[in-house]
């Protein structure tokens, strides 16, 4: 195992600090929560760094999947506190039932871009913010969703038809 | 099929769009979704994990012999406690040596020259064990282990001789207390260097 060595790390957080955020905060609803959760990440990969073998892919797709991680801890956490009244919303209908976490991005997302985000399906929510905001191509997003690259770019391409349904103009 | 190709499509517009190669004829919706999504990290989170990633607030262990030799003295307390244990070891040995026949006489037992002379050179191993503590912090968890259990072991049995004899009574409840001393020292010392490393650290 080649292991990645402790002054690598600055590096990594420097290149990489930056297109994490921007993935984490499309999947939750406030600023806030993002720098939380971002600062969470970073915490855990210096503390797993050690143990980081780079012979096993890109640092860029580890970081994301301890994002990921952390991501779900937290709607795992929080998730419950929010209220689950979909009437309030207005975006509510053709919505997944069993997705709280597009529920509150519809609802109490701080801005337009995740309140919009909050009507694709989790899978979808997650191809778009991976492409935009970590700006990863589908190759990556395959990899780090599990399916082929073709399937990937359905996603992105459903999920973009569907934005442009609820925006009208995009 | 038709829906592959637009996917394809749709994924090289995108590629487009992200790395700044559009023109004129760009679509609105993926411009504004990629502006929307690439917004600059505020700069409290970009402090927050460079607070993270300062060196860890723990200093990094130093090894017992590449610390300064101040670092590593034993308290006041400690250091005499062990120099008299070792001194009692050492008075019990010589008298071992010296005085063998007159304590086997007190005890009322044969003398053994050899067993004496034997005994004597093993308790100036402990005594030397003893000095240990005395002279390096590091080094007083290795006396208390070895001197400790045999100076209270002497103690209980000196406890026998009173009354039979009275010096060696003597001696080896004078050995026993420091034992228990020793080890009471080195609490106290150990809990006093933790504690000033803690607020070294705060």
């Amino acid at each position: 195992m080649q292991q990645a060595s402790a002054g690598e790390f600055a590096e990594v957080y420097a290149e990489h600090v930056t297109p994490v955020w921007r993935y984490v905060r499309l999947r939750l609803p406030s600023d806030t929560d993002a720098e939380d959760v971002t600062s969470q990440v970073f915490e855990r990969a210096m503390r797993s760094w050690s143990g980081y073998d780079v012979s096993r892919g890109r640092v860029g797709g580890w970081l994301i999947g301890i994002a990921r991680h952390t991501i779900a801890d937290w709607w795992r956490r929080t998730g419950r506190e929010f209220p689950t009244d979909l009437a309030a919303s207005g975006l509510g209908e053709g919505v997944a039932e069993d997705d709280p976490e597009g529920e509150v991005l519809r609802r109490l997302g701080a801005d337009e871009v995740r309140r919009r985000l909050g009507v694709l399906t989790p899978r979808e929510r997650e191809a778009v913010a991976l492409r935009f905001g970590s700006e990863l191509n589908s190759t990556e997003i395959a990899e780090i969703l599990g399916v082929t690259p073709s399937a990937a770019r359905m996603l992105l391409h459903r999920g973009i038809g569907r934005l442009r349904e609820v925006m009208g103009d995009v | 099929m038709s829906e592959d190709f637009d996917a394809d499509a749709l994924d090289t517009s995108i590629d487009d769009v992200l790395t700044g190669r559009v023109g004129s004829d760009a679509d609105p919706g993926l411009l504004w979704l990629a502006a929307a999504s690439r917004p600059t990290p505020p700069a409290s989170l970009l402090a927050r994990i460079d607070a993270q990633m300062q060196p860890a607030a723990v200093p990094e262990r130093i090894p017992a012999r590449q610390r300064p030799f101040r670092d590593d003295r034993p308290s006041l307390f400690l250091s005499a406690v062990a120099a008299a244990l070792s001194f009692a070891f050492v008075f019990q040995a010589m008298g071992n040596i010296v005085a063998g026949d007159w304590i086997a006489e007190n005890l009322g037992e044969p003398h053994g020259p050899h067993a004496y002379f034997e005994g004597a050179l093993a308790m100036t191993a402990a005594a030397v064990c003893a000095l240990a503590a005395a002279v390096r912090r590091s080094w007083a968890g290795v006396s208390v282990l070895s001197c400790s259990p045999l100076a209270l072991s002497l103690g209980i049995h000196g406890l026998g001789e009173i009354g039979q004899f009275a010096a060696g009574a003597i001696l080896h409840v004078i050995e026993g207390t420091l034992g228990l001393l020793l080890i009471g020292a080195w609490w106290w010392d150990r809990r006093d260097t933790l504690r000033r490393a803690r607020e070294e650290l705060t």
